[in-house]
């Protein structure tokens, strides 16, 4: 490296040659061309050189990836919310119909959305809960703790792929293993996939069978929980079951906010299980919202329709969000403002 | 080491500019297909033998159909469309972007001397040439003459009627316990647009060729396709809405483990069909509704290679769907996978190498000739919503949640709806 490498001023200094060299350009506007030049190279170093500029360099890839990737096509998505656009025909300006049909003239929308809610209902808290019950038992000490964390957090590795979801559909088929297990007992085979009552049920099982990744975060959360809280409990003579309600559980209240919110976004977008596995039916009762957007999309080439329905399923899920946040105040516990 | 990392950064940025000079300079022909693992084999091979006969390159992309309509539309709205894509019944959508042939067959550059007329009229809309047939094909059912035999039904004829279809599945479901048909709810929807044409009254269920409005006044006809659906259903013989979602290729279809006696199929599935099975299965044509009645069915294109109208290469690319369809060697590869050949050349060239299955498919289109007219069959976007429509209708049916007349109703009501929204824009 060069000998008074500017980079090596600290940022204090470097802004005061930048501010007086300011000042000094400031007085004299008539200046001979050479001091010119050299001010404009140490203006174009500084520039350069700026903890700043740096910062911004090195960010560089994200944000333009995050704007040409993410914040383009959502403003383009949002234009033709407004337009009646079929792919292979420019998008045609309707206003507000494509949002007045949705709610209107459409009882497929209507269907989406309550199954959708049904299944994040369903599915968030025994998942959110199903992952808490695994991490508490997995965080006493015992042989093997992080063999059986590592066998649980296995199904979460192949989360939500394709191959999973042809494994489930095969398990629930109508010859299929589950069945047999219940012909074995003596039991009816059931139409798992071919039944409105009980295809959710598969794939609320899918969903909560990946619980992997909850459980970790809440593994990580339960070992921040001093010891001297449970010892000071047991002296006081409080029972387990006590020790979880008044200790863990309130210690543990902004995972498992985290863990809802991360959740509940994630189930409100759910679409590849129901795509492979059911496509939707039968008769419309695993028609997830974002399944019937993809409908729209790719198989009615309703461009401008499915991008309005978008815009409804992000406002439901910053809604939901929202709520859960507001809630939050009074089951959520922080350390860090008690006593405030 | 600053300055280093800068110099390989600007490095990057100019390789990964490389790729698109290089692109504009070679220009190979970009082609596209869906299909199964056999015709993506074969076609590959196919592209070679060009490829070294004339130097043209080519940059293949195949897929299944559904993920290949989804890139063919992206690539189609950003204007960037292959040079020769594949299109079936589906190609109206696609009307503006495809670069009508008349004019290479007019200058020879695309020979059609061996082929007759009634076979490019399957490739022809309002006198414009879209492309030329890979293969013809028809619906049919395809069935098992032996499980037939065990249950003591006889083997159907090309005039069977609905209602011996209906007592033979009962019958084979009662004696031997295993569905009488299998096919999905897609089928069955393809199958009514069949069935209301066969009433005989000028009626269809869409106005042809367009599909864009319906074209029946009695919903009694719906209505009572919709009632036999039950009570095959009902009884046991027809695939249950489980049974249907799990009928996803054509190996995994019920007839191929003997687990039902028919099968609704296109007559180009028959051969992969009759391999998966592994034993002897005979096809013959869609019941009627009366034995003297019309049939109503037609012999169409599968598919074809279209050229894009934003191809910057279109001699070569129908220089290309020349060898493609007149070439022998070609021909012996391809194997006639596609559906029959157009050509008689290539027919004849293909006729001593043919399986027995294949032999059957032969027979079937060439008595389906006899009645069957060669017919453009469209397909648009708009009928997908409707099929959907009718899906969910029937299942309900299935699940006693509505009356076959009710739902009748409602089908026409929805679709009529989806018509209108349409062709409003």
């Amino acid at each position: 490296m060069t000998v008074g490498n500017p980079a090596k001023v600290s940022p204090a200094t470097s802004a005061k040659a930048r501010s007086g060299g300011a000042a000094g350009g400031s007085s004299g506007s008539v200046m001979p061309a050479p001091q010119r030049m050299a001010r404009k190279k140490r203006f174009l170093k500084d520039l350069l050189y700026s903890d700043t500029v740096s910062g911004y360099v090195f960010a560089a890839p994200f944000i333009i990836g995050f704007l040409a990737f993410t914040i383009l096509p959502m403003i383009y998505s949002f234009y033709i919310s407004f337009t009646e656009y079929r792919i292979y025909a420019p998008p045609v300006w309707v206003g507000l119909e494509n949002y007045i049909r949705m709610f209107t003239r459409d009882p497929r929308v209507i269907r989406s959305i309550t199954v959708t809610l049904y299944y994040v209902l369903v599915s968030v808290p025994l998942k959110v809960g199903f992952a808490l019950m695994i991490a508490y038992l997995l965080t006493r000490p015992a042989r093997g703790t992080s063999f059986y964390r590592a066998i649980y957090y296995l199904p979460s590795l192949i989360g939500g792929s394709v191959a999973v979801s042809l494994v489930w559909k095969e398990l629930f088929a109508v010859r299929g293993v589950v069945n047999r297990v219940l012909t074995a007992f003596g039991l009816e085979p059931i139409a798992w996939l071919g039944d409105p009552n009980y295809a959710i049920y598969v794939l609320v099982l899918l969903t909560v069978w990946q619980f992997g990744s909850s459980m970790v975060i809440f593994a990580a959360g339960l070992k921040q929980i001093p010891d001297s809280y449970y010892e000071a409990a047991q002296i006081d003579g409080a029972t387990l079951v006590q020790q979880f309600f008044y200790i863990t559980l309130p210690c543990l209240s902004p995972v498992i906010l985290f863990n809802l919110i991360m959740q509940t976004i994630a189930g409100f977008q759910n679409f590849t299980q129901a795509f492979i596995i059911t496509n939707g039916g039968p008769m419309d009762s695993t028609l997830f919202y974002a399944l019937y957007l993809y409908h729209n999309a790719f198989n009615y080439f309703q461009m401008g329709y499915a991008s309005a329905m978008a815009w409804i399923l992000l406002l439901m899920i910053g809604l939901t969000t929202a709520l859960i946040f507001k809630s939050s105040d009074r089951w959520v516990f922080y350390e860090s403002k008690e006593g405030s | 080491m600053r300055r280093f990392l800068c110099a390989a950064l600007a490095l990057v940025l100019l390789l990964s500019a490389l790729p698109l000079a290089a692109l504009a300079q070679g220009e190979p022909l970009r082609i596209m297909w869906w299909g199964s693992q056999t015709r993506h084999d074969r076609t590959l091979r196919v592209l070679d033998m060009f490829t070294e006969k004339t130097g043209i390159e080519f940059e293949p992309e195949f897929y299944g159909f559904d993920d290949y309509i989804s890139k063919l539309n992206i690539l189609i709205a950003a204007n960037d469309p292959p040079d020769l894509m594949q299109l079936g019944g589906n190609f109206p959508t696609y009307i503006d972007h495809i670069e009508f042939l008349n004019p290479y067959i007019e200058n020879g550059i695309i020979d059609v001397s061996n082929t007759d007329p009634s076979f490019l009229a399957i490739t022809t809309l309002d006198g414009n040439i879209v492309g030329l047939s890979s293969g013809t094909n028809a619906p049919a059912v395809a069935y098992d003459p032996e499980l037939f035999a065990k249950a003591g039904v006889p083997e159907p004829t090309f005039n069977w009627t609905w209602e011996e279809f209906e007592e033979a599945a009962l019958a084979i479901h009662e004696k031997l316990g295993i569905l009488g048909v299998a096919l999905t709810r897609n089928d069955e929807f393809w199958i009514l647009t069949t069935v209301v044409a066969q009433y005989d009254t000028g009626e269809s269920l869409f106005l042809e060729p367009y599909r864009l409005a319906l074209n029946y006044r009695d919903d009694r006809y719906v209505a009572d396709y919709l009632s036999m659906v039950k009570r095959l259903t009902d009884a046991g013989a027809y695939p249950t809405p489980a049974q249907m979602a799990e009928i996803r290729d054509v190996e995994g279809n019920p007839l191929v483990r003997g687990e039902a006696a028919m099968a609704y199929v296109f007559s180009n599935q028959f051969v992969a069909l009759s391999e998966a099975a592994g034993r002897p299965l005979k096809l013959v044509s869609l019941p009627r509704i009366k034995k003297d009645g019309p049939l109503a069915l037609s012999i169409m294109s599968s598919q074809m290679f279209s050229i894009a109208k934003a191809s910057r290469n279109k001699e070569a690319a129908a220089r290309f769907i020349d060898f493609f369809i007149n070439d022998v060697n070609a021909n012996l590869i391809l194997q006639g996978e596609r559906g029959v050949p157009i050509m008689r050349h290539v027919r004849d060239a293909l006729a001593p190498l043919l399986s027995e299955a294949e032999r059957e498919i032969y027979r079937y289109l060439d008595r389906l000739g006899q009645e069957a007219a060669t017919q453009i069959v469209l397909d648009s976007p708009v009928q997908t919503q409707i099929r959907d429509v009718y899906i969910r209708l029937a299942e309900e049916v299935v699940f006693n949640r509505t009356t076959p007349e009710e739902a009748a109703r409602r089908f026409r009501q929805e679709a009529e709806d989806i018509l209108a929204r349409y062709a409003r824009q």
